[in-house]
């Protein structure tokens, strides 16, 4: 029972957990020169999660799945009331391992001098274990108590290098932000709590929808919690207006840092999306609906616009993450369900795209302490193989043929015109192609700019070389064979 | 070779993974060699074409998407045939035009291999999402063409460029979204073949500025096409390109990319929605006419060779709209014609311009004179390819300019009229810009050692004056292959355009 309905659902979960602690129990002896095993620990609990979630994934179902309330102990009852599994949450479950894991090898090489850099594995894997417990909340209380445990770890790693007056300024705004946004979320988590009762989603869900059938429109204490939740979440997920944050940290933050903020924690923020806007509201979505709509449009254009205008990569890509926040809202709205395997394409495809990509900026970061975008200048041709990859990585992020950026961009516009929505697609092309231009940007310097100096970068990480070069293929190899990313059915 | 359509793919495909990791002189005949390859599997396809039969031919699909019914599939009919030959046989050309680039050579013929790909499977593409891909695939070699290995404002010319063609084709993307969405809800089933979209249905009710939804996607498709033709006035990005473009880029921008516009508006635009194309007639019709003679008025005010055959371009590229617009066999014909015309004379006068320059550094008339003493065997391909560009009988040009304003005098004879003085302007652009490069005195001491046309020169400028001719004498030997399907053409689409 213990093993069967507990250890093993959530095993992925618990083997980040595990590691975690271990390395802090390492941490406590004395092994300061030992980083090299330290990173390799830290490696295997992230290669242990994904290799548990493919498991997990290859044995569906599992009999935790039917569980019913009244069937298990007391105890495992109440586990499952928190802890929710399907191929969705497996799915997300993957993403997060992946990114994990790539982040752990490009900042292994970012803070390699670093004093505090067994302190970065730990803080990762924590993050990591929190954001699996976020996409698999079932109860209101878990998502917020997993996402202040993905947040903490984060502020602390977006502030790591303490001499850094702009690393600072990022945590702390950060964390003011973040923490507004998670006061928001507890209100909006109150309300719904004094209206049903119940801080259990799929209750939630049921009191809606029979609610919903009874009168067409709904209590106004639910609605003003959707407003909350609306709010705080779209803090999260760097929305506008809520997105003022997003440029100031993304760009103070260590590089690799911005990756994985950028992929992983924004992969998790979707989650929590679906979690509450699929998971809880779906019944509410004409009420919800035009309003993402909008905020997905303007999230887009000034994502976009202001990207236009920047000059440096870091802060450049940092507004380009946020219409892609906007791009993935009207998935958000145009999917269902039982399509939503397309969203999941578009995070990991864009995830994977800016993990490789802040780990190049990391490089450059590292060997010149400057992250213009003159510094590219050339690079194409100075370092042909990290310049091809940084130019699929501007190519795939605009989303043009042949890259899987293309694909995943269309298929979620698609699936909104089909949703009735071709106004909202024109407007989205319109302002991807205003995006176009910066992302080009990255392509003219690379190639068509002269280097004033050689910027030396030498191969020293191979590993973490390779890792970029997965990426890089990633953006290639799933535009040609999409239906490994769950395509069709989860 | 069971499937020949494939290795016209693979072929620069596999040059491109070979050329990587070898050197920088021997990249270049290998590139010069895959791309000859090529051209003999575009002739296998070329003899094992079935003239006789209208449809696609030499089929072949992959499944890419199973649950949206996605394949990348291939297939050649009398629309595509010739544009693939012309392609094939550009590529090489425009590869040994490169041949004297210093500046990172391999990268430039990883570039036209890529472009080889992206233009023979944008004409190959049955599938509406593999044309799509193939479409904007084109445009990032094309980018790197212009904006690495191009004049002083190159990266102007290639930004330039690539945002007036993306531009055109997001539209178009929203209005294959919507014909997908529209042919599952009224079929029941997915499908990205091109050709089932023409049984899309469309409702009349206006949704958006007085326009009902074929009008809408109609226009977005063209737009698209229009850009790329270019038709006027959306032409403005043709002149840069071209003047910034190296030889090679030039050659292929000019003779097939340019294409592919009008290749659009004959594969999707006007069989997709046949009844918003003939309301839309008047205008484009209009608006070749304008470009006919605007292109070739402002040609005529060049003192640059290169932007006079660029701009001859927009003059040329109109008479091909037109000819598609008066919607009867010979127009269809003459512009089918054409487009290879102009592939081949405006590839071989940016190959002779780019000759000049190479040796010169100059491309204005002021700085030549009487190169007819000197180089004279330039001069008598550059007065060839001038005498096809203006349609002198007995040479490509002819035929088609002729089949197209035959069929517009029996359309409208107004529209044959005003397209007549295109052809005496172009006369007169092209005999001014002759005189004065060739003829007259000597007035330069730089010009007086030149030397004349090297070997790499022949082996590029004879093919192209061989076609020329050949398709000046008897273009019958060369129509009579894709005949039928223009024939079948208006006929089918009258069907179509009657159900609705």
């Amino acid at each position: 029972m213990f093993t069967e309905f507990f250890l093993y659902p959530s095993s992925p979960v618990l083997v980040l957990l595990l590691t975690a602690t271990a390395l802090i129990g390492l941490e406590c002896l004395p092994l300061d020169h030992w980083s090299r095993g330290k990173f390799c620990v830290a490696i295997g609990g992230a290669v242990a999660s994904i290799l548990l979630s493919v498991l997990l994934w290859k044995a569906w179902p599992i009999p935790y799945s039917s569980v019913g309330y009244s069937g298990a102990e007391a105890w495992l009852a109440e586990f499952y009331r928190s802890y929710f599994l399907d191929r969705q949450v497996l799915a997300f479950f993957l993403g997060i391992g992946l990114f994990t894991f790539l982040s752990l090898v490009f900042m292994n090489f970012h803070f390699q001098e670093h004093e505090l850099r067994a302190e970065v594995f730990i803080l990762v894997l924590f993050v990591a274990s929190g954001m699996m417990l976020l996409v698999s909340a079932n109860s209101l209380l878990m998502i917020f108590l997993a996402l202040e445990f993905l947040s903490l770890p984060t502020y602390i790693l977006v502030g790591i290098q303490k001499r850094d007056k702009a690393s600072g300024e990022a945590a702390l705004k950060y964390f003011l932000f973040g923490s507004f946004a998670s006061v928001l979320l507890v209100f909006g988590i109150a309300f719904l709590y004094g209206r049903y009762g119940t801080l259990n989603i799929p209750d939630i869900l049921n009191a809606i929808q029979t609610m919903s059938v009874d009168s067409p429109t709904p209590k106004r204490l639910t609605l003003a919690a959707l407003g909350l939740l609306l709010v705080g979440v779209g803090f999260k997920i760097g929305l506008v207006p809520f997105h003022m944050w997003i440029p100031d940290t993304y760009q103070g933050a260590p590089s690799p840092v911005t990756g994985f903020m950028g992929s992983a924690v924004k992969l998790a923020g979707f989650g929590l999306v679906l979690r509450l806007f699929w998971g809880m509201f779906l019944p509410l979505i004409d009420q919800w609906g035009p309003i993402f709509d909008t905020l997905a449009i303007a999230t887009m254009f000034v994502g976009n616009i202001a990207a236009l205008v920047q000059d440096n990569l870091k802060r450049m890509f940092a507004y380009s993450s946020i219409s892609h926040a906007g791009y993935l809202l009207l998935g958000v709205t145009s999917l269902s369900p039982e399509n939503g395997s397309l969203l999941y394409y578009y995070l990991l495809i864009y995830g994977l795209m800016y993990l490789g990509l802040f780990a190049i900026i990391a490089f450059i970061e590292y060997y010149t302490k400057n992250t213009e975008i003159y510094q590219i200048s050339g690079m194409g041709f100075t370092h042909p193989f990290l310049g091809l990859y940084l130019a699929l990585f501007a190519i795939s992020g605009a989303g043009i043929p042949p890259t899987a950026g293309f694909l995943a961009k269309y298929f979620i516009f698609l699936e909104a015109v089909k949703a009735q929505k071709t106004f909202l697609v024109v407007l989205a092309v319109l302002s991807s192609l205003i995006g176009v231009y910066y992302y080009l940007r990255v392509v003219v310097y690379l190639y068509m700019k002269e280097s004033k100096e050689r910027i030396a970068l030498p191969v020293s990480h191979r590993f973490a070389f390779f890792c970029i070069f997965l990426c890089a293929l990633s953006q290639v190899y799933f535009a040609f064979s999409p239906s490994l990313l769950g395509f069709g059915k989860w | 070779m069971t499937t020949p359509l494939l290795w016209l793919i693979a072929i620069p495909l596999i040059g491109i993974f070979v050329c990587v990791p070898l050197s920088e002189r021997l990249s270049k005949m290998v590139a010069l060699v895959f791309s000859l390859l090529g051209v003999i599997v575009s002739m296998v396809v070329w003899c094992q074409f079935d003239s006789a039969s209208t449809g696609l031919q030499m089929k072949e699909s992959w499944t890419w998407i199973s649950s949206f019914n996605i394949h990348f599939s291939l297939g050649v009919d009398g629309l595509s045939l010739p544009l693939v030959m012309l392609t094939k046989l550009m590529v090489p050309i425009a590869i040994l035009s490169s041949f004297r680039e210093t500046r990172k050579p391999r990268a430039f013929m990883i570039c036209f291999l890529l472009l080889d790909i992206a233009m023979t499977g944008t004409f190959l593409a049955t599938d509406i999402f593999a044309f799509y891909i193939f479409w904007e695939l084109m445009l990032l070699p094309m980018i790197l063409i212009i904006g690495v290995w191009g004049s002083t404002e190159r990266v102007y010319a290639s930004l330039k460029f690539f945002l007036f063609t993306f531009a055109g084709s997001v539209l178009m993307l929203v209005a294959i979204f919507w014909l997908f969405t529209a042919y599952q809800s009224q079929l029941g089933f997915y499908s990205s073949e091109i050709s089932s979209f023409y049984h899309v249905v469309f409702s009349s009710e206006p949704v958006f500025l007085g326009l009902n939804r074929e009008a809408l996607i109609f226009l977005a498709f063209t737009l698209a096409f229009a850009i790329k033709i270019p038709l006027f006035p959306l032409h403005t990005w043709l002149p840069d390109a071209h003047v910034q473009a190296p030889t090679g880029g030039s050659i292929l921008l000019a003779a097939i990319l340019l294409k592919m516009g009008t290749y659009g508006l004959l594969r999707f635009s006007i069989p997709i929605c046949p009844n918003a194309f003939q309301q839309c007639i008047p205008l484009l019709a209009g608006l070749s006419l304008v470009g006919i003679i605007y292109g070739a008025w402002v040609a005529f005010q060049q003192s640059d060779m290169k932007k006079l055959v660029a701009y001859s371009s927009v003059s040329h590229l109109g008479f091909i709209v037109l000819g598609i617009c008066v919607m009867n066999t010979e127009g269809l014909s003459g512009a089918m014609l054409q487009m290879i015309n102009h592939g081949l004379s405006t590839g071989a006068l940016f190959l002779l311009v780019g000759f000049l320059y190479e040796r010169r550094h100059s491309r204005n008339f002021a700085d030549f004179g009487g190169l007819a003493q000197v180089l004279p065997k330039f001069s008598f391909f550059l007065v060839l390819m001038a005498c096809s560009s203006m349609a002198v009988p007995g040479l490509n040009g002819f035929v088609g300019e002729f089949l197209i304003l035959l069929g517009a005098y029996k359309t409208d004879r107004w529209w044959a009229m005003i397209a007549v003085t295109g052809v005496v302007f172009g006369a007169i652009y092209m005999l001014t810009m002759v005189r004065q490069v060739l003829f007259g005195p000597v007035t330069s001491a730089e010009n007086r050692n030149l030397k004349d046309l090297g070997i790499s020169d022949w082996c590029s400028l004879l093919p192209l004056a061989a076609f020329i001719i050949a398709l000046g004498i008897s273009p019958g030997f060369f129509m009579k292959k894709f005949e039928r399907s223009l024939d079948q053409y208006w006929s089918s689409f009258k069907r179509v355009s009657h159900v609705h």
